[in-house]
């Protein structure tokens, strides 16, 4: 070995005994889009840049103090099928924000003109692009998908994001797409703290309106899905049962039932004869409850209509319409309580220097029983 | 009459404005905004039209109306993919927000609803008013001191949500002072009640349920 190449082997050890050097990140390529496809349309197919297997097809929206939602989603099982529908429309109806002492009590939607924040090379990271000037996409590994001692399968997802200039906050509104069809709402809650009241605790309630048309939207089903136990038993159960008995109404979360809800195609099967459908799972660390009425239940179903799109209308909304063999809408509450603390920010010469890092809060939409055998598995 | 006309052409234009500032600007980028948000010929247009509608419907009355935004909507039921574009505006008589379904291929509103005391923007001239109040306000100016003519003010709608409490009701505009380096002035803590056209000041942080009406009053 030549001094040289000596001193050549010496650096490479070294480089790759720094932290984090031996983490790469991997770009997934996304799929290539049709020439014909609409501005505000978006097509992946997974495994990413592999040979199909299952895929997306989405559209979305934006709009000044709407910030980013989903106006249709499509999922195909195989790539030779034609793509089923999931959504209709998706989004944050409403971001509230009470104060503990009562005041103030900000609604970062509907009460302002809030912005989505341009797209900047931060947000873009190594790995992601511009679907317009406010959007961004990322193809990204996102762990196991599933794992059999030796044997297993990465998974990959599709995100779309943008970030909403709430004045003194941010909100990032994201959508995954799954390659195992499941999609993600999330909803990221940061920067400073509210000027006057930096130190005064608050919620931020994500207020969602989940309108799915499952295979079209005739024939969903709103079910309540809970699980039944008990301290002086050893046995538990679960029941199944059409959320508020088929008619408009308002359920609770309960952490001791799992509580969830499936929709359900009554007319679509799979191969093995059970209906289509796709579960909404909380995630959530509590449950807001505030003087408006509408954050005293976690889930609203009601009947499809054009002009019902205000969340905090939706106790006006439930009028006693059968959801049976009518378009139902779900409106959900997830939220995350910000008791604000030193990595928040300092007070320098009367100027709150400092950001609130990241808080999420959410929901997923699985499907079950969409599928008639596990997805991506050989 | 020739003075509200002018007034009238001058909020439009603030409202239009902003909007106009984040329109692509080529033919290419136009044509792909317009699949996110009407353009200004068709928020005009639709103005026009909630407007006119408002009128027939009676739910002008007195006082001032303002036309807050027009966002592209859809109708899952509808039965032709026509343009359809959703007009918010608010009106200070009773505190109503009033929304207007314009279907523009037909050239018809389909609907007018109003909803007291719920969730409505501000408006660019709203906005600008309320800075204008506060920033004429000498101990607002005051408290702001050396940040004076530095500072970008943001505003955000401060809502009452219960009956007794007396700002219930009222258009009411908290300001936000931030500052070159980006961080905001933790006071002044400013309210302009654009109903009332009262300047606000909390001395602090507040911790009972009516904090904003114990402010002092300027």
């Amino acid at each position: 070995m030549t001094f040289k190449s000596y001193w050549f082997s010496l650096l490479l050890v070294l480089v790759a005994a720094l932290p984090g050097a031996a983490q790469t990140t991997t770009c997934l390529p996304a799929t290539t889009q049709p020439a014909d496809a609409p501005p505000d349309q978006v097509v992946q197919d997974f495994p990413a840049g592999g040979k199909a297997e299952t895929g997306w097809k989405i559209t979305y929206g934006r709009a000044v103090g709407k910030g980013l939602y989903i106006t249709g989603a499509y999922f195909r099982r195989t790539p030779s099928e034609p793509y089923t529908q999931v959504l209709y429309d998706a989004r944050l109806a409403d971001i509230f924000a009470p104060y503990d002492p009562g005041t103030p009590r900000y609604y970062d939607l509907t009460g302002f003109n809030f912005r989505l924040v341009p797209v900047s090379s931060v947000d873009l990271g190594s790995c992601g692009s511009k679907l317009d000037r406010y959007v961004v996409k990322e193809i990204r590994d996102r762990e196991m998908l599933w794992k059999d001692d030796k044997q297993g399968r990465r998974a990959q997802e599709m995100t779309i994001w943008g970030t909403l200039d709430a004045s003194n906050y941010n909100y990032i509104m994201r959508y995954g797409f799954q390659d195992d069809g499941t999609i993600t709402f999330r909803l990221g809650a940061t920067a400073y703290n509210l000027p006057g009241h930096e130190l005064v605790a608050h919620t931020h309630d994500g207020l969602w309106k989940i309108d799915m048309d499952l295979g079209g939207a005739k024939n969903n089903l709103v079910q309540v899905a809970r699980h039944l136990q008990s301290k002086d038993s050893f046995e538990a159960s679960y029941v199944i049962s059409p959320f508020g008995d088929g008619y408009e109404d308002y359920l609770d979360w309960l952490p001791e039932e799992y509580t969830e809800l499936h929709v359900i195609n009554t007319s679509i099967v799979n191969a093995n004869g059970n209906p289509i459908g796709y579960d909404l799972k909380p995630m959530r660390s509590g449950s807001p409850r505030h003087f408006e009425a509408f954050s005293h239940h976690d889930f609203w179903a009601t009947v499809y209509k054009e002009n019902e799109i205000i969340y905090d209308q939706v106790p006006t909304y439930v009028n006693g319409e059968s959801l049976s063999g009518n378009d139902s809408v779900i409106w959900y509450q997830s939220s995350v309580y910000h008791i604000p603390h030193d990595e928040d920010g300092r007070y320098v010469n009367n100027v709150w220097q400092g950001v609130a890092l990241v808080m999420w809060t959410g929901f997923d939409l699985r499907p079950r029983n969409f599928f008639s055998k596990t997805p991506l598995y050989p | 009459m020739y003075r509200s006309h002018f007034f009238s052409i001058l909020l439009t234009f603030l409202v239009l404005a902003p909007s106009a500032v984040v329109r692509g600007q080529t033919p290419e980028e136009d044509a792909r905004e317009a699949f996110f948000t009407p353009t200004a010929a068709e928020t005009s247009r639709a103005f026009a039209m909630a407007e006119q509608a408002i009128q027939e419907r009676g739910l002008r009355a007195t006082g001032p109306l303002y036309n807050i935004s027009a966002e592209l909507h859809r109708d899952k039921n509808a039965v032709t993919r026509n343009r359809l574009v959703l007009v918010t505006s608010y009106r200070y008589s009773g505190d109503v927000a009033i929304l207007s379904y314009v279907d523009l291929t037909k050239g018809v509103v389909t609907r007018v609803d109003a909803i007291s005391h719920t969730n409505v923007h501000l408006s660019e001239a709203e906005y600008l008013l309320a800075k204008e109040k506060a920033l004429t306000t000498p101990k607002v100016r005051q408290q702001i001191g050396e940040y004076l003519g530095q500072i970008q003010v943001e505003a955000m709608v401060s809502h009452a949500a219960y009956e007794k409490d007396p700002l219930f009701g009222h258009r009411v505009v908290r300001l936000l002072f931030k500052v070159p380096s980006g961080g905001y002035l933790a006071q002044p803590i400013v309210f302009v009640d654009l109903t009332a056209n009262q300047v606000l000041i909390d001395p602090e942080p507040n911790h009972s349920h009516a904090a904003v009406p114990s402010a002092q009053k300027h």
